[in-house]
């Protein structure tokens, strides 16, 4: 009897084409791509699957957002009524055009001058994923960001300049800025929208005025993917998702516009908690979907490459140049071949135009640089190489760590269990990351030693970064931990809570290596303590060499807890990369507490997934 | 390649654009190389990778005033806004190649065999085109248009 009713219910709605049966549909509703369409989250057993989307203009059926075959119906049901829905939805249109028996005969055909002038004006023959990596001295790219690129036919003959970027990222008010405004953007306080702008509009933000190396890869989609992908990205015009920076995020809208045209591949299910930019990368890559990659080089990427290739002497000439004209008619310079001249007065240019970013009122430095200008286009003789591209990204190692170590502290044996949720710091595997950034989040070490097993870290946040100075640039490095770890406060091994930070300058005296020094501050709370909570200042100073085979790592550290005692330790660590996702360090410390000291040596194998 | 005396030109077609396209501020004034903001001091672009005011979806330019889609008009054809890239495109000038040179090219829908030519002609004539660092867009483009009307098989793509 209830079926029967259903049928005829079905048949009253769909009476064009009664070989859907409601059965049909409703299996039609489970289908991966209709529900990657409607943006819903993989529901864990026993939980309703729900649609990301905070917004009820994407939906036709009133309980949409939590119910599948109900939006399916009212889909069908609606663009067949209201033709016009179909210019909002051309995505659905299309893809229940090709599923949906009989649906494609009963549309009313409507024009939608609208979507269709998008469609030529954007004119997409292929989709490149972009990645902006990380910077090391901006903490909002330190995660790096990816946003899709499409691009007309015969591009490469072309220019990317006109092609469509196409950003998910939050809505901010304009007066937005300050730490409450971050916080509140941690937390979906912000509506995240869809938003295009000209790519080079991308390449100015990400290679100049951020100084970030963009990727590029191309994806391996087919035609009629790029025609329901571009239908559907036309949907998500002005729907709002609210925005979260750690899972709901840039790049994992970006995984759900892939499942919509290719749900074979269930990219957004493979990131259930955090989606890391470069993480869903690699996801891509995984799945086969990347066919070639391009290496565009930040500003200060190609500067640096350029100044590499003089010696001391041209690098002092192009320093020279750079703020005096007349050095071009100096004996030193002249003295020079031509090809290092060229490349003395384009390395000045590039490097005042690096200075002049966020001070472009300095007419000084304008008329300059249009000086310089002047002279490239005088003595261009022989093309400017372009910075090689160093490993990609994707290639470098995973961003969730494991690891295991044993080893012995002040006689006894111990081993730690450690777990780190991301991402990557100074001895971790170079290839692929920035040098000098040690960016790691949420990691938790637990420590066998004798009969205990007790928690012998868990850091909330730790940043180091470390940018060496030279002639050209002077940034500062610094560094901040907050978290909970174990120190050896009055005879007794104590779990402390702590926040430092620090701030200084590194060296690179040899090629590949750091030395550094920082003041720091430390604040700290241990009921061992004569104050309960106790503020530390103190030094930092190390050497770090980066070698083909791992990283070495020798530094020391002491802070003098303020009415009471000092801490010292140094450290030195080596680590070894293995081929698999995988690193050994070798780490030897020795600490002095007031006048107490032992030693800690340790051996530890890191696993990165 | 001939270099071109154009400054009394100059005046005669400038005049022909007394309302800027894309609206009064939109950037007509701009010198090379300026818009070169600086580095994001918001810390809310730490958690959020967005922007501030309207996301928009066509390819609208938020950022100087102007209220066309990417392309202006000039002269009756459309192009690239140079205005947004006038750093970009007086490097490429200079050096003669690179991709604001090859995009202001497209946009103007010189052919792929005239471009080598178009970047040489453009190349070669540098100095009339960026006579300063205070060189406006208006200036850039009203001289580019006489430099490519007075090469034969590039006069086409600006008439």
């Amino acid at each position: 009897m209830r079926s029967a009713l259903l049928f005829l219910l079905t048949f009253c709605c769909f009476h064009s084409f009664a070989f859907s049966t409601s059965t049909d549909l409703k299996q039609l509703a489970q289908d991966p791509k209709w529900a990657a369409m409607l943006h819903y989250s993989a529901a864990e057993p026993g939980e309703q699957a729900m649609s990301f989307v905070d917004d009820d203009d994407f939906f036709l059926a009133p309980n949409g957002v939590s119910d599948l075959y109900a939006e399916l119906q009212a889909s069908i049901k609606q663009l067949i009524a209201k033709p016009e829905l179909q210019c909002l939805f051309p995505g659905r249109t299309l893809w229940l055009s090709q599923v949906v028996n009989g649906f494609k005969d009963t549309l009313p055909s409507i024009d939608c001058p609208e979507y269709q002038d998008w469609r030529k004006r954007v004119n997409t023959d292929s989709v490149v994923l972009v990645f902006a990596s990380s910077q090391l001295n901006s903490p909002s790219s330190m995660y790096g960001h990816t946003f899709f690129r499409f691009d007309p036919p015969n591009v490469k003959a072309e220019s990317t300049y006109l092609s469509y970027a196409l950003n998910f990222g939050a809505n901010l008010p304009a007066d937005a800025g300050g730490i409450g405004y971050a916080i509140k953007g941690l937390t979906g306080g912000y509506p995240g929208y869809f938003a295009a702008n000209p790519y080079f509009e991308k390449i100015k933000e990400y290679t100049r005025t951020e100084n970030r190396d963009m990727w590029e890869y191309k994806l391996d989609l087919s035609d009629s993917e790029i025609d329901l992908l571009m239908a559907h990205v036309w949907e998500m015009r002005d729907i709002n998702f609210d925005y979260f920076f750690f899972d709901e995020n840039c790049s994992f809208r970006l995984l759900e516009l892939i499942d919509v045209v290719q749900s074979e591949t269930d990219l957004s299910a493979q990131f259930p908690g955090t989606a890391t930019p470069i993480d869903t990368v690699r996801a891509f890559e995984a799945a086969n979907l990347i066919k070639e990659t391009n290496y565009r080089p930040s500003v200060m990427t190609q500067l640096e490459f350029q100044l590499a290739q003089l010696n001391e002497e041209q690098r002092a000439l192009t320093h020279l140049l750079a703020y005096d004209l007349s050095i071009m008619d100096s004996e030193r310079f002249k003295q020079q071949d031509k090809a290092s001249q060229q490349l003395v007065i384009d390395s000045a240019y590039r490097y005042l135009r690096y200075k002049s970013i966020g001070n472009f009122d300095d007419k000084s430095i304008n008329k300059r640089s249009f000086k310089l200008l002047k002279s490239i286009n005088k003595t261009q003789f022989k093309k400017v190489a372009k910075a090689p591209a160093p490993k990609s990204p994707e290639k470098g190692h995973k961003t969730g760590l494991m690891a295991l170590s044993a080893g012995d502290s002040a006689g006894k044996a111990f081993v730690d269990m450690t777990y780190r949720t991301t991402y990557h710091d100074l001895l971790d595997p170079i290839l692929g990351y920035p040098d000098g950034m040690s960016l790691n989040m949420g990691k938790l070490v637990v420590r066998a030693i004798g009969d205990d097993i007790k928690l012998q870290q868990a850091e909330l946040l730790d940043i180091t970064s470390l940018s060496a100075r030279n002639l050209f640039l002077s940034p500062l490095s610094w560094q901040t931990n907050v978290g909970l770890e174990r120190q050896w406060t009055k005879g007794k091994d104590t779990l402390v809570a702590q926040g430092r930070a620090g701030v200084g300058v590194t060296y690179e005296l040899i090629a590949n290596s750091q030395l550094f020094a920082m003041v720091t501050a430390r604040l700290e709370y241990n009921d061992k303590l004569k104050n309960e909570l106790s503020i530390a200042p103190g030094w930092q100073a190390g050497y770090r060499q980066v070698f083909e085979f791992g990283n070495l790592l020798i530094e020391s550290k002491k802070h003098f807890v303020l009415d009471d005692f000092s801490r010292f330790e140094t450290k030195l660590a080596q680590s070894f990369d293995l081929k698999e996702q995988g690193a050994l360090i070798i780490e030897w410390q020795y600490n002095k507490v007031d006048d107490e000291s032992f030693n800690e040596a340790s051996l530890q194998y890191r696993y990165y997934f | 390649m001939k270099k071109l005396l154009i400054a009394s030109t100059l005046f005669a077609s400038s005049s022909a654009m007394a309302v800027a396209p894309g609206g009064p501020n939109c950037g007509w004034g701009n010198m090379i190389f300026e818009g070169q903001a600086g580095a994001g001091s918001h810390i809310v672009a730490l958690t959020t990778n967005g922007s501030s005011g309207n996301a928009s979806f066509g390819m609208t330019f938020g950022t100087n005033g102007c209220s066309t889609e990417g392309k202006l008009t000039y002269g009756g054809k459309e192009m690239i806004d140079v205005s947004l890239i006038m750093d970009e495109f007086s490097e490429d000038v200079a050096r003669g190649e690179g991709e604001a040179l090859t995009a202001v090219a497209v946009s103007l829908g010189v052919d792929a065999q005239d471009r080598a030519l178009f970047a040489e002609t453009l190349h070669n004539n540098f100095d009339a085109i960026f006579p300063s660092e205070e060189a406006t867009t208006e200036h850039v483009v009203s001289t580019m248009f006489v430099v490519l009307k007075e090469e034969k098989s590039l006069a086409k793509y600006v008439s």
